[in-house]
């Protein structure tokens, strides 16, 4: 069980990105994260993954635990070595690697080298584009493509937890309902604890079991994830539905709101 | 209409170094030629290009070591020509002052340019890009200093009468024998770099160069990762610079210089930055432009004299930077990738 407690997060000693964050994933759970730009999802991932570091951020309060285990001191390595494993925003793909190098980066950690072999043909299972696609150099994938390369990739590790990082990024929505599926299947089959942190409110909550939502970085709500996509604030803010269910332009938000509004 | 190309069934063939017989039988037929070459050469009449063979032979070895840690893990290093110094110079004083055999003093000299290496990996690897390149810089300043203050290695007059190799009675002491020796380590320098990239270890190289943040996500330790390929890549530098210094049986601290270090990462640019086929063709093609100036100012059919040809020499390596920066990034492997494509596909498309 992952649980983050009480964080609050500063990048460069100076800007405050996140203010007392909590939450909590229990084992083979899938928990959503939404919020608008700039709430703070991006922030608890990468404060969870230890990728934080990178971006000169630090978690100045507050504790993340995995299984009473401390991990918000530790470097990215160590946390990947405790199969936590974060696909970043924006298919951060190996460019110069082929599909299959890609995959088998994942599996860096990892010296079974039989069951990588199995592991491979799964991903190829799940998304079967990425098996005629294995030779090409990755840089070269559409964006769909490299978006199923980088959860593959993430499958390889054979993570406890996985953390994705807008999933949904600039995906058209059948590929998406298609990649949200998969997820769904990867929770599943092989018992892996999710993390979506998303905009698209709607998508992440379908799969999710409980939800939370980030507001200028802190927590707004939380809840179950049926009651979550429910309400209303949640239905205009972020899901850009007026109380009558039917979708409202984005012209109509009254401008109190449109910092908030849905953006892309 | 035949066939070209080769479809692929299996990842084993498309990682394959070797794929099929046709090309083992055309890299049989290219090495054979490579071993008549010095024959047909030494017919003519001319060992001032079997010469050449070998320096090109030994900066093939240097420059793979350094499309290791410059091509494939992205440090730009401009400091190689230091890690050539101190594996010459370990080899020079293992030899002539503690008189230690040869191929012994080889091993120490290639271990010693790879712990060198990660000393200077160290301070190297808390800095990106730029950064990187000064440190190695000074470094080749710092490495330079101290082998001058250091009288086991001879001071500023350097060292004389470094051994040749010997294998049982063979004795490489003319540039005949030279050739195959450094034939038979280069291809095995060639094969173990184009196996690097093969390898979980080699991967970790390319995946920390291609992103860095998404390497260590997964695991990838990237210090530890930059560290090992100074690592291994100064141990390429050292081996160069023995088998170098016992070629040419002088070591002295002038023939080390920081232009060195510039023409190596030129032939990396020129190559393509990250393959060991690239690097080899990027190491060939400098050389060769060097050579045909120098050959063209001693025969004299255009009066040039030597110090305006070694001038040229640099001005057409810039050129040549700029010209392959803007033209073609990709380096020399990208247009031999385009000549295959273009063969399997002809007569269709472009």
């Amino acid at each position: 069980m992952l649980k983050v407690d009480k964080i609050k997060v500063v990048y460069s000693n100076v800007v405050l990105a996140l203010n007392e964050v909590s939450m909590v994933l229990p084992e083979g759970s899938i928990v959503a994260l939404i919020g608008a730009n700039g709430s703070g999802k991006s922030s608890t991932l990468k404060s969870i993954s230890g990728v934080l570091a990178t971006e000169d951020g630090k978690v100045t309060e507050g504790a993340i635990m995995l299984d009473n285990k401390r991990i918000d001191r530790l470097n990215p390595e160590q946390i990947a070595g405790m199969g936590i494993c974060h696909v970043l925003q924006g298919r951060s793909v190996f460019a110069q690697l082929t599909t299959e190098e890609n995959l088998l980066m994942g599996a860096y950690l990892r010296r079974d080298k039989q069951k990588i072999k199995g592991d491979l043909d799964r991903v190829y299972h799940y998304f079967p584009r990425l098996e005629t696609l294995k030779r090409q150099k990755s840089g070269y994938l559409s964006g769909g493509e490299q978006q199923m390369l980088v959860i593959g990739r993430a499958f390889m590790a054979h993570p406890k937890i996985m953390l994705l990082d807008e999933p949904s990024l600039g995906l058209a929505p059948k590929l998406l309902s298609n990649i949200y599926e998969i997820i769904r299947q990867i929770n599943k089959e092989e018992k892996t604890s999710l993390i979506i942190a998303e905009q698209n409110a709607a998508a992440a909550l379908s799969i999710a079991d409980y939800g939370y939502v980030l507001q200028c970085g802190k927590l707004a709500s939380e809840g179950p994830a049926e009651v979550l996509a429910g309400q209303q604030v949640l239905k205009e803010r972020y899901l850009g539905l007026n109380s009558k269910g039917t979708y409202i332009s984005r012209h109509d938000t009254s401008p109190s709101a449109s910092g908030d509004a849905p953006k892309g | 209409m035949k066939r070209r190309g080769r479809a692929k069934s299996d990842y084993s063939q498309e990682i394959a170094l070797i794929a099929g017989k046709q090309q083992w039988l055309a890299w049989a037929i290219f090495l054979a030629l490579l071993m008549v070459l010095p024959v047909a050469l030494s017919k003519s009449g001319n060992l001032n290009w079997l010469s050449f063979l070998n320096f090109t032979l030994m900066t093939i070895i240097a420059v793979l070591g350094l499309n290791v840690i410059t091509g494939m893990s992205g440090q730009v290093s401009l400091g190689h020509s230091a890690f050539i110094m101190v594996g010459g110079y370990t080899l020079a004083i293992l030899t002539v002052q503690s008189h230690l055999p040869f191929w012994a003093a080889l091993v120490v000299a290639v271990i010693v340019s790879g712990l060198v290496g990660i000393v200077i990996a160290i301070p190297a690897v808390r800095l990106k890009g730029f950064y990187v390149a000064v440190v190695t810089l000074a470094f080749f300043f710092i490495a330079q200093y101290i082998i001058k203050h250091l009288d086991i290695a001879g001071g500023i007059n350097g060292l004389t009468g470094i051994p040749y190799p010997t294998i049982g009675g063979l004795k490489f002491n003319n540039d005949f024998n030279w050739y195959y020796l450094l034939l038979v380590i280069t291809v095995l320098c060639i094969l173990a770099s184009a196996n690097l990239k093969r390898s979980r270890f080699g991967r970790a190289f390319l995946a920390m160069r291609d992103n860095p943040v998404t390497a260590s996500s997964l695991g990838i330790n990237v210090p530890m990762t930059k560290i090992r390929a100074f690592f291994v890549g100064s141990l390429f530098a050292g081996l160069a610079g023995g088998l170098w210094i016992s070629y040419i049986s002088v070591i002295r601290l002038d023939q080390f210089t920081i232009w060195d270090s510039i023409w190596y990462v030129g032939m990396i640019i020129i190559g393509g930055a990250g393959s060991t086929a690239g690097t080899v063709m990027g190491v060939i093609f400098l050389r060769l432009i060097s050579q045909v100036l120098h050959v063209i100012s001693v025969s004299g059919v255009i009066p040039l004299s030597s110090n305006v040809s070694a001038a040229l020499s640099y001005a057409i390596f810039g050129v040549a930077i700029i010209l392959f920066v803007s033209f073609q990034p990709y380096g020399l492997i990208a247009v031999w990738y385009k000549i295959k494509a273009n063969y399997k596909r002809w007569p269709f498309g472009v």
